[in-house]
């Protein structure tokens, strides 16, 4: 089978399968900031999910996710919560030890699902896949956008050829976050010494690379208007055989409450616009589509997710996590499916560093 | 079978959660209605062309720009008032809970408490009770309701954003305790906001909690309906608690069919929101 055919093999299954975990699970879930929170209520209605420690060393938040009515026991130190709650599974939320802590995760035999946004840097990241291969334990960047229907619907559509050879991709992901220094200041506080193109790009440079691959080298600007951070990065490189990838990136631009993101395609066969919302294909040779404009909006994808918290997305990646840990097939978001996105993001900050200089993405 | 509608239950309401950034409209659809409706003005004037077509009241958080809308109109406004009143950027970034929407309040500059939030802080401090939902809620709808004009208050709407939460973590007293607090203090309707219709309706039938209403997506396409459409819709048949239907034109389908879709499948009221909406007057005299 050629990577293509399992690429669309692949993208297919997971288009029509619901996941779900294929055995009683014990679960623990540290860093009750809101992607843990939202991961304690996701995991909490599955039946097979027994969530037996929920973490977090401030005290407000382990209050708050009592509060919120989780029977599970908390635990301020993670070491106690591995020791005591037992878990075969860790979801880790977003901040700064957490990869050290995906790490003794694995050395207490658990598998380990951790926040992708913001991404951590690829050297930080390639022990732990080492460690998970050693251990033979699954482990995970949570990127919810990889598993956004829409999204995920493409990417078939790209994989199944029916947009022949792809020429140019202009992407784009933006949102209304950060429009002062002290904005900037609690978006470092929170998790990452990075700012925009980690924070808010990261999971559209995985998805761009899961559609269209790793380039060899890259090329970057950045702006940094209200602090030591990017606020603003423009990156491009040169994909597979020859497609060109610009990749816009902003958290500082007005009038996107929502985080927006759009990527367009211009291939032999047409031209393809995605977004959150639906996918336009402008066909100009037909063939699985017909020539002229064919729209594929929300409502016509597959409902998969069984519970919604802040989207579908969420609850997919979760749930084809606990699946992948109890013995199906691996998650898109397995990390050394994801590894590439965060090498790519390396080589882009290390662009932008030297003022758009080329930069050779690690291999 | 559903049961008869109560007398509270209103038939249909308009609804403003869109211009929050609750809708599954499309981003181009939201940020034009947002748009629209930028001025109080232009917001009163359908508020006041939806009454007329007959609609119930409204339902939306109580923003200062509804408020501004209301205050031009010279008649009450029946409001049914999501809370917490989040900004579409808050609902993104804030945890889920109790205190971190109270925190927000606090840091607002000029914020300043009204006696009946400043009494519910002193029965329940936050030393004491911080971060436990159910016995800090009573502090988060008073402060949430402060300025809202009491007599035009008729129901009271726990939005998705922590009820989902909550009913995720089987959080049966939050329910109870939202419920008989928003009938004994305001004598209104308890609505509770979701988009899990089918774990909702069945955890309230378990935990025999039954508030004046749910709010929840109803669509032929599916769209927001949880856990499938098909588990939705034999909730919706099955609820003995009255289901106000919402996100009825998801998916591109025309107000009207997106209505009788909704109540021939049990629906006992409707929510049309400005999003769904071209000519208020019109469209709600249609389905009134």
């Amino acid at each position: 089978m050629t990577v293509t055919e399992d690429l669309v093999r692949r993208a297919q299954a997971h288009a029509l399968h619901t996941p779900r975990p294929l055995r009683h699970v014990r679960v623990g879930v540290f860093g009750l900031a809101r992607s843990g929170i939202q991961h304690a209520a996701l995991l909490s209605t599955f039946a097979e999910v027994e969530l037996t420690g929920i973490g977090d060393p401030d005290r407000d938040a382990r209050r708050n996710a009592k509060g919120m009515g989780l029977g599970a026991r908390t635990y301020a130190a993670f070491d106690t919560l591995l020791q005591r709650a037992k878990p075969d599974i860790v979801f880790l939320g977003a901040y700064p030890d957490a990869v050290t802590h995906a790490g003794r995760a694995l050395d207490a035999g658990a598998a380990v699902q951790l926040e992708g946004c913001p991404l951590p840097a690829a050297p930080e990241l390639e022990p732990l896949l080492a460690r998970s291969r050693e251990r033979e334990r699954a482990v995970s960047l949570a990127l919810p956008l990889r598993h956004h229907p829409v999204f995920q619907r493409a990417r078939g559509v790209i994989a199944g050829g029916a947009l022949g050879t792809i020429r140019e991709v202009r992407a784009s992901r933006t949102v209304s976050r950060v429009f002062n220094p002290v904005q900037q200041r609690a978006a470092v506080l929170s998790a990452s010494s990075r700012g925009a193109l980690s924070q808010v790009g990261a999971e559209l440079v995985c998805l761009l690379i899961h559609m269209f691959g790793a380039p060899e080298e890259a090329t970057a600007t950045a702006r940094t208007l209200y602090g030591p951070l990017d606020d603003e990065l423009h990156g491009r490189w040169t994909a597979g055989a020859r497609a060109r990838v610009e990749l816009e990136v902003s958290w500082s631009m007005p009038g996107y409450p929502k985080p927006s993101t759009v990527i367009e395609i211009e291939a032999e066969r047409g031209r393809m616009l995605i977004s959150e919302d639906a996918i336009e294909l402008d066909m100009v040779t037909p063939g699985a589509y017909p020539a002229g404009v064919t729209r594929l909006s929300r409502g016509d994808m597959p409902q998969l997710a069984r519970f919604e918290v802040d989207g579908d997305a969420r609850w997919i990646e979760d749930a084809t996590f606990l699946e992948w840990a109890t013995g199906g097939a691996e998650s898109d978001t397995a990390l050394a499916a994801t590894l590439g996105a965060a090498r790519l993001t390396d080589a882009l900050y290390a662009s932008a560093a030297t003022a758009g200089a080329a930069v050779k993405v690690a291999a | 079978m559903s049961p008869a509608p109560r007398a509270a239950t209103p038939h249909v309401l308009l609804g403003t959660r869109s211009l929050n950034g609750v809708s599954l409209a499309t981003r181009d659809r939201t940020l034009d209605v947002a748009d629209r409706y930028r001025e109080p003005k232009a917001l009163a004037v359908t508020l006041s062309r939806a009454l007329d077509a007959g609609a119930g009241g409204v339902l939306g958080s109580p923003t200062l720009l509804l408020a501004q809308a209301t205050a031009i109109l010279n008649k009450p406004i029946p409001l049914h008032a999501v809370i917490p009143s989040l900004t579409e950027q808050e609902r993104l970034e804030l945890e889920p809970g109790i205190e971190p929407v109270l925190r927000r309040h606090a840091a607002r500059p000029g914020q300043q408490a009204g006696v009946r939030t400043a009494v519910a802080r002193f029965t329940r401090p936050a030393s004491l009770y911080g971060g436990d939902w159910s016995i800090r809620l009573p502090v988060l709808i008073e402060s949430e309701l402060e300025g809202v004009r009491m007599r035009d208050l008729r129901g009271v709407v726990l939005d998705a954003w922590l009820a989902d939460c909550a009913l995720a973590a089987g959080n049966r007293r939050l329910f109870e305790t939202f419920v008989r607090l928003v009938r004994s203090r305001f004598h209104g309707a308890a609505g509770i906001e979701t988009h899990n219709l089918g774990l909702m309706v069945e955890r309230l039938a378990q935990w025999n909690v039954t508030p004046d209403y749910l709010v929840a997506p109803v669509n032929a396409s599916g769209l927001g309906m949880k856990p499938s459409r098909d588990e939705a819709l034999a909730a919706l048949a099955a609820s003995k608690v009255p289901v106000l239907a919402k996100e009825l034109c998801a998916n591109g389908a025309e107000f009207e069919d997106g209505a009788a879709f909704a109540r021939r499948h049990g629906a006992q009221g409707l929510v049309a929101d400005l999003c769904e909406l071209e000519d208020a007057g019109f469209e709600l005299k249609a389905v009134s």
